[in-house]
């Protein structure tokens, strides 16, 4: 239990570098338990840090982290990321999706996500992407709660887009060429 | 379709800034198949821009159509095109994203969209991606069908999955901090 703050903690959003990967992995893990599925987490440290710090990036990272005058001895530095890409619309051209949003539950209730997100809605703006996307689990009223109340729209619900996936074998079979039945 | 003793056949080709008027056709008249004539705002400038500059946001595929005793490119139509881009899942790595997929009407049944699927496929293998991922309207009964016959799932009925969009007014309302 964290004692009460007289003032929010300093946090700054700055990019994730290479360096801040492990715990940008520890993290994810940690999502990954709150969602209720740690054991599909199949990336590792050194995946992850290639697939954003090559040529040509896959993903782009912002990190919160707590400013040295307010860390603690034991405690993490990093407390929260925001993981985003760029995607496109035929309709509507660049768009940014916001594939993850974090913060750890002790170093929530100060703003950091609004702020992670804000950043992030910065960055499609600056880059002329029209629209913001990202995915919330159905069981997961507070997170789409806060996004409704931020003027996202369910397209799922509102308009019956589903996320469909074809898997390795799928994909396997596909490239050799198969119809289908 | 067959014209007195030419056979038809078409090919499947990475789409190059030429295609880009034939493309954006493409685009408008699938968004007019899904009762949507007038959600198609970008330009042929945007895709020129955005799919062939400098740093691309998409890759394409097109399929042309051409006859076999002709010059192979003098008279090619396009007929179909699949848009794709690279994403990714932090728990899994690099994921090839299906944004559009249609053939012409009149071309279906040639076997053309198990190419560009194919292609796909072998470009998503070839470029280690886990998995494709792409969207279809649930009340999209044909399109379910045939890509739940070709082994896809349906992650937001089998795993709760919604996706929520925030507009540009709102973009720029979270950009400026509110």
């Amino acid at each position: 239990m964290s004692a009460q703050q007289a003032r929010p903690l300093a946090v700054s959003i700055r990019p994730c570098c290479a360096q801040d990967c492990a715990q940008v992995m520890r993290l994810i893990r940690e999502l990954a338990e709150f969602e209720k599925v740690p054991e599909q987490v199949k990336i590792s440290d050194q995946g992850l840090c290639n697939d954003g710090f090559c040529d040509d990036p896959f993903y782009k990272c912002l990190v919160a982290e707590v400013q040295p005058e307010d860390r603690s001895k034991a405690g993490p530095a990093i407390v929260g990321y925001g993981l985003y890409f760029f995607t496109y619309s035929t309709w509507k051209g660049r768009n940014i999706y916001m594939e993850d949003l974090y913060v750890m539950p002790e170093f929530r209730g100060q703003g950091i996500g609004k702020r992670l997100m804000s950043r992030i809605a910065q960055i499609g703006v600056e880059k002329g992407c029209t629209q913001m996307k990202l995915s919330v689990l159905d069981w997961n009223r507070s997170a789409i709660d806060f996004y409704l109340s931020k003027g996202a729209v369910d397209l799922t619900a509102t308009e019956g887009w589903h996320v469909f996936r074809f898997e390795a074998e799928a994909m396997r079979q596909l490239a050799l060429g198969q119809p289908g039945e | 379709m067959s014209h007195g003793n030419m056979v038809n056949c078409f090919r499947v080709r990475p789409a190059e800034p030429r295609d880009c008027p034939e493309i954006l056709r493409l685009i408008k008249e699938l968004a007019a198949y899904e009762n949507m004539p007038d959600a198609v705002k970008i330009t042929e400038t945007d895709l020129l821009r955005d799919g062939f500059g400098s740093r691309p946001y998409f890759y394409c595929l097109v399929a042309e159509v051409t006859r076999k005793d002709e010059q192979p490119l003098a008279d090619a139509d396009i007929v179909g095109f699949a848009m794709y881009y690279f994403t990714y899942d932090p728990w899994i790595g690099k994921l090839l994203y299906l944004e559009d997929f249609y053939v012409m009407d009149e071309f279906r049944g040639w076997g053309i969209g198990t190419e560009l699927l194919k292609r796909l496929s072998q470009i998503a293998i070839d470029t280690n991606c886990s998995c494709m991922h792409f969207l279809v309207v649930v009340w999209n009964k044909p399109s379910i069908e045939y890509y739940m016959r070709r082994g896809a799932s349906d992650l937001s009925t089998e795993e709760g999955w919604h996706l929520f969009r925030f507009d540009k007014e709102n973009l720029i309302r979270m950009a400026s901090g509110e």
